[in-house]
């Protein structure tokens, strides 16, 4: 009689060759033992299987012979090539049969790399993962938190822009339902990061807020760290702390605003930052602390553009609250130069000049960005139109909304009642 | 008869694992209180990337 690893290998052969996917991915659910206990012999396995025509059972071995715990070392060292391989010849329309599977796979792939140190060698690899088992470009997989983190420990954010530029509108199936929010709260935590790092601070801010504004019953750490970021790039952009949309769960107010104090302080005191340096340091973020305090003292002097025309130096110095007129100028420069600003210096007497916008808003490139941004918002209202019609024919959604009216009918008709009498 | 305490009808199970901040021993005990209350959860995600914003080595 054959043995429960040639009978998965016969039932890999049978199922793949007449179509029934669905079946394999349920088997393959409950040969995970097998698999594991035949760990020596899956390079045989392997061997006797076509990465083409049986995608979704060789999924499966790698799966078992990457996660097992006794993998040897000769195993780990080929690991990077054969998922690498894997990912690149496998059968796309297979795969998306077990995407928790696949997506398993890339989450061992990125632990490995930032194990061996060595994230920049994942991030080619794992764009081809997700373009390979995305439905359409806008679906969000598990797999685009990978990518992120390991552009960001690699410091090479660009490769995951073409991701992050996308606006979600779907989400991977191994994503969502009931599964852990981890890897989505991920995604937008770390691409926040990535928009921070690349100075991106309005798109940052949104990614950051959507992290907060996950339904959440129970604190998530990641909520937390993401709300310390909102609440710095909040202070940087609109030198406030905004506040958070009305759909907020009541965890961010209940948990996530004690645990975040010394960042709370920093709207209200630029003491704050040298009283909980420990803290900021701790967190990793004194670097953007930093930066909230460097951009309190430009909003004071593009403030100051407003009511003067001319002003010295130390005269910018003392009210914006700087050193000295030599930083003052330093500042004062460096906002020219940003075009946050219109001013020029005069050298001799140390008088600045603030002049007006040279911006009349008659260009061509301002009509071309009016045009760009009104097809932005027809596109998004096309989007939540279509999105409103399939909620709409949702028979769950049509189930609910019927029940719900019912419920409320004797409420109405009590009322009308007690209207009536009272009119008699 | 006395009257009963209208809020245990409420929770009949107790109050659950959750907590009022005024329980929770002040902000500074709040993270030891989560660590202990097993409704926080990522507690191990990856976020150990150095400083990634410090514009001061640009200068």
């Amino acid at each position: 009689m054959a043995s429960p690893l040639e009978q998965f290998v016969n039932n890999v052969r049978i199922s793949s060759a007449s179509g029934n996917f669905r079946e394999l991915y349920e088997m393959i659910g409950k040969s995970e033992e097998v698999l594991q206990r035949n760990s020596v012999h899956l390079n045989t396995v392997l061997e006797t299987l076509d990465i083409q025509q049986h995608s979704l059972g060789i999924l499966a071995v790698l799966l078992a012979k990457f996660s097992s715990p006794q993998g040897n070392d000769v195993d780990r060292s080929t690991m990077y090539q054969q998922i690498h391989d894997f990912i690149t010849n496998c059968n796309g329309e297979q795969v998306r049969f077990g995407p928790d599977l696949y997506a398993d796979l890339c989450h061992l792939l990125t632990d490995h790399l930032i194990e061996q140190k060595q994230p920049i060698r994942g991030i080619e690899i794992l764009k081809k993962a997700i373009r390979k088992i995305q439905l359409f470009d806008s679906q969000l997989t598990s797999i685009h938190a990978d990518l992120c983190q390991l552009c960001l420990l690699s410091k090479c954010m660009k490769p995951a822009l073409e991701f992050l530029d996308t606006d979600v509108t779907g989400i991977g199936s191994e994503l969502g339902g009931v599964n852990d929010s981890k890897h989505f709260l991920l995604y937008y935590y770390y691409g926040g990061m990535i928009y921070t790092a690349l100075k991106n601070y309005d798109r940052a801010l949104y990614f950051f807020e959507v992290v907060v504004t996950v339904p959440s019953m129970v604190v998530s750490h990641i909520m937390l760290e993401a709300y310390k970021k909102y609440i710095l790039i909040s202070l940087i952009l609109h030198g406030k702390i905004l506040p958070t949309p009305k759909y907020t769960s009541q965890v961010v107010f209940r948990f996530l605003k004690p645990l975040s104090l010394a960042y709370l302080e920093l709207a209200t005191s630029q003491h704050a930052a040298l009283k909980h340096r420990e803290v900021f340091v701790r967190d990793k973020n004194m670097g953007l602390v930093n930066q909230v305090l460097s951009s309190m003292y430009k909003k004071n002097i593009q403030r100051l553009t407003k009511t003067f025309l001319t002003l010295s130096l130390s005269d910018v110095a003392s009210r914006v609250q700087l050193s000295g007129p030599a930083q003052a100028e330093s500042y004062v420069l460096n906002m020219i130069e940003e075009g946050e600003i219109y001013a020029m210096i005069n050298q001799k007497d140390g008088m600045v000049v603030f002049l007006d916008s040279p911006e009349k808003y008659a260009s061509p490139e301002t009509l071309s960005v009016l045009e760009q941004q009104m097809a932005a918002c027809t596109k998004l209202h096309q989007y939540i139109q279509e999105m409103d019609e399939q909620i709409q024919m949702n028979p769950q959604y049509v189930k609910k909304s019927v029940g719900s009216h019912d419920e409320d009918m004797p409420a109405t008709s009590q009322k009308s009642i007690a209207i009536s009498t009272y009119s008699m | 008869m006395k009257p009963t305490v209208a809020a245990d009808e409420m929770f009949p199970e107790g109050a659950g694992p959750y907590m009022d901040l005024e329980e929770a021993g002040g902000p500074s005990n709040l993270l030891i209180d989560l660590a202990a209350n097993e409704k926080a959860v990522h507690v191990d995600f990856f976020n150990d990337f150095e400083d990634l914003f410090d514009d001061e080595d640009l200068k």
